[in-house]
């Protein structure tokens, strides 16, 4: 039972990281229907940046000021690079240059501070344990800053009139323009927002394992399937499958028998199995409902 | 006259054509500089390993130009991969036309490379290749590494003290080499057996995976460099668990680096690693290097000293003595720290290599004579 739980904790930190991404690809998603892949690399350069600060004179404040002036840039070259290939609804150009943008990124990290790896917290990391289960600190950060912003997330898309802006603005633009709405101004914000979860995720990522270039590649690729699994008009189907996702795969690795020989190589592959099933069923999204063509 | 005309025309034609044939070896050797194309990686997960040879061919060409000949040195990233291996293989050959190989680094680099060898009639050598594979791969195929079947005969000898052993291995061909070796040597023994991908930054799972076993001894199977790091500090949060464990390594952590994050759980670990080098031209090596050569260790900066050498001797001498740069690599005995004295016997890999027990001592890695 024990390790049950000891694996159910550690997927649900990384669940949670994953659902970080998603949240931000769902809100970029959500007002200018790109898949904004770049923020995975954008999320590990705020990281990048918030290293830097803490080793500049052992500061944290200064650490999260440099993060925040990296995550606002990038959001706003985001929004520049992006900005006109919405307006000409050239979304699978718009996908490509952000992947683009998150190799020329990668590299830019790389040359910068090299491929080695760094360590934003230094030694053996500082654990907490509930009973037999244990979590790292960082761990625990994630989890709970992770539920708040899927809370916070929910409410302000689904029951304010902030959420009922961003929604309209992907399905009916012509129709917010004519009640005076400035969409631009609001893109622009959502992508700064967007940029700085993902350099959140960034850095608690980093905090909990270490810093590379390439890291937030893998993590932005699930977070793009649990994206779509989910739903992309749903919040809530993003959080569910951002878990889900990442609870099966690992229990299958883990509790299946030895003859089958399943390890951790084949994380990717169940993954894309769990989402080929799901959409298969519910190609709109695990929330989605039928609503007849008009 | 026409005697004498033509006496004087054939010596004069003998002398010309002696004068020709002559002119461009003497030119090649002088003017010509050696063009040695080295595969290593230098960004991703095992950079450490290609900057760290950097340092040491650089050294050694030096020393090199300053005596026998000249040496160029043409650097391109194998990033530790086949796929990458063989592109920057290919550069070489094409674009900055290379006379040798110095490499690849990685296994997979120079099994990748292997069939593209004989068909653009280029030699290889390597200074840290061990995959058993590499053995047949190609006739112009060679390194200077022990067969990974060594290190792996060397931690099954630990490891079969234990009846309960867990294995955690890193995907490359390295690991997993080492890993199928392990799997047959210790059979039953093996209560788990992990493996987790390249670049994989969590690894708790498969940590709490193998430790929910309860193994006496735990073997750790990572490439060398960043991974090798992250796996040994995310085991260290397991440190109660692991009270009465015996860890059994390789080469991933021999470097002190490797090892900082958790120098307490560190302490007892054995490492299966090429025997300690104590010789005056090896601590004249370590002395005259620009940085120390902390992940390659002793016995792999004195592979990549020695491969150097070996490809510039074996070169001259196959222009002097009108052989091929294959045959002047095989038919002699080699030069160097480790290499000195050894052959290649008709293999791949150098023979007469053999591997050491080191224990972990007060952060120190201690050969175990």
């Amino acid at each position: 039972m024990d390790f049950f739980l000891q694996i159910l904790a550690n997927s649900l930190v990384l669940g949670t990281q994953i659902l970080f991404l998603a949240i931000s690809l769902y809100l970029i998603k959500a007002v200018s229907k790109i898949e904004h892949v770049a923020l995975g690399a954008i999320g590990t350069t705020v990281a990048y940046g918030f290293y830097y600060g803490l080793n500049l004179n052992q500061s944290y404040t200064i650490a999260v000021i440099i993060a925040l002036i990296t995550a606002t840039i990038l959001g706003l070259i985001s929004f520049h690079l992006l900005e006109k290939l919405y307006k000409n609804k050239d979304i699978l150009l718009a996908l490509l240059l952000s992947l683009a943008f998150a190799l020329g990124l990668e590299s830019l990290v790389a040359i910068v501070f090299s491929s080695q790896a760094k360590n934003i917290i230094e030694g053996v990391l500082p654990t907490i344990s509930f009973g037999n289960i244990q979590f790292t600190l960082p761990g625990i950060y994630t989890i709970l800053i992770g539920v708040v912003l899927a809370f916070f997330t929910y409410i302000i898309v689904n029951k304010t009139p902030y959420g009922r802006v961003l929604r309209s603005i992907s399905e009916n633009s012509s129709l917010v323009a004519s009640l005076g709405v400035n969409q631009v101004k609001i893109r622009k914000y959502v992508y700064i927002g967007a940029s700085i979860i993902a350099g959140i995720v960034g850095i608690l990522v980093a905090m909990n394992a270490s810093l590379t270039p390439t890291l937030g590649f893998n993590y932005i690729m699930i977070a793009f399937i649990a994206l779509f699994v989910g739903g992309a008009k749903d919040i809530r189907g993003t959080i569910l499958a951002s878990y889900l996702i990442i609870l099966i795969p690992e229990f299958l690795i883990n509790y299946s028998p030895a003859s089958l020989n399943f390890t951790n190589s084949y994380r990717m592959f169940f993954i894309f199995i769990i989402a080929l099933l799901i959409l298969s069923y519910k190609p709109n999204g695990i929330f989605s409902k039928y609503t007849r063509n008009t | 006259m026409s005697i004498y005309k033509k006496t004087v025309g054939m010596l004069t034609l003998a002398a010309l054509l002696s004068g020709c044939s002559s002119a461009p070896a003497v030119e090649k050797e002088a003017k010509t500089p050696l063009k040695v194309g080295v595969l290593a990686p230098f960004s991703g997960d095992a950079a450490s390993y290609g900057e760290e040879i950097q340092i040491v061919l650089t050294q050694t060409a030096a020393q090199l130009n300053t005596t026998e000949t000249q040496v160029e040195l043409v650097y391109e990233d194998s990033k530790c991969t086949g796929q990458d291996a063989v592109t920057a293989y290919q550069k070489l050959i094409d674009i900055d036309g290379v006379d040798v190989i110095l490499g690849g680094t990685c296994s997979s680099e120079s099994l990748a490379i292997a069939p593209l060898l004989e068909t653009n009639n280029m030699v290889a050598l390597s200074a840290a290749s061990s995959n058993p594979n590499i053995e047949g791969a190609s006739p112009n195929l060679f390194t200077l590494a022990y067969n990974d079947y060594i290190t792996a005969d060397g931690m099954t000898e630990q490891a079969e003290k234990f009846t309960k052993v867990a294995i955690i291995t890193e995907q490359n061909d390295y690991n997993i080499g080492i890993q199928k070796i392990l799997e047959t040597n210790l059979g039953k023994s093996v209560v788990s057996n992990e493996v987790f991908e390249k670049g994989a930054t969590d690894m708790r799972n498969i940590i709490q995976k193998a430790l929910s076993q309860k193994p006496e001894a735990l073997i750790l199977n990572p490439n060398v460099g960043t991974t090798a790091q992250v796996l040994l500090r995310q085991l260290a949060e397991f440190e109660s668990e692991l009270e009465g464990v015996q860890l059994i390594s390789q080469i991933a952590y021999m470097s002190a680096e490797a090892r900082q994050d958790a120098s307490s759980l560190s302490e007892g670990m054995m490492i299966i690693d090429a025997p300690s080098i104590q010789s005056e031209e090896m601590n004249q090596l370590k002395k005259s290097l620009s940085a120390p050569t902390n992940y390659l260790g002793d016995f792999m900066t004195a592979t990549s000293h020695d491969a150097l050498i070996n490809l510039v001797r074996a070169y001259n001498d196959s222009y002097s003595n009108g052989t091929t740069l294959r045959q002047e690599l095989t038919e002699n005995p080699l030069q160097g720290i480790v290499a000195g004295g050894k052959s290649f016997e008709d293999k791949n890999f150098l023979q007469g290599i053999k591997t050491g027990l080191y224990i972990v001592q007060e952060e120190e890695a201690v050969y175990q004579d």
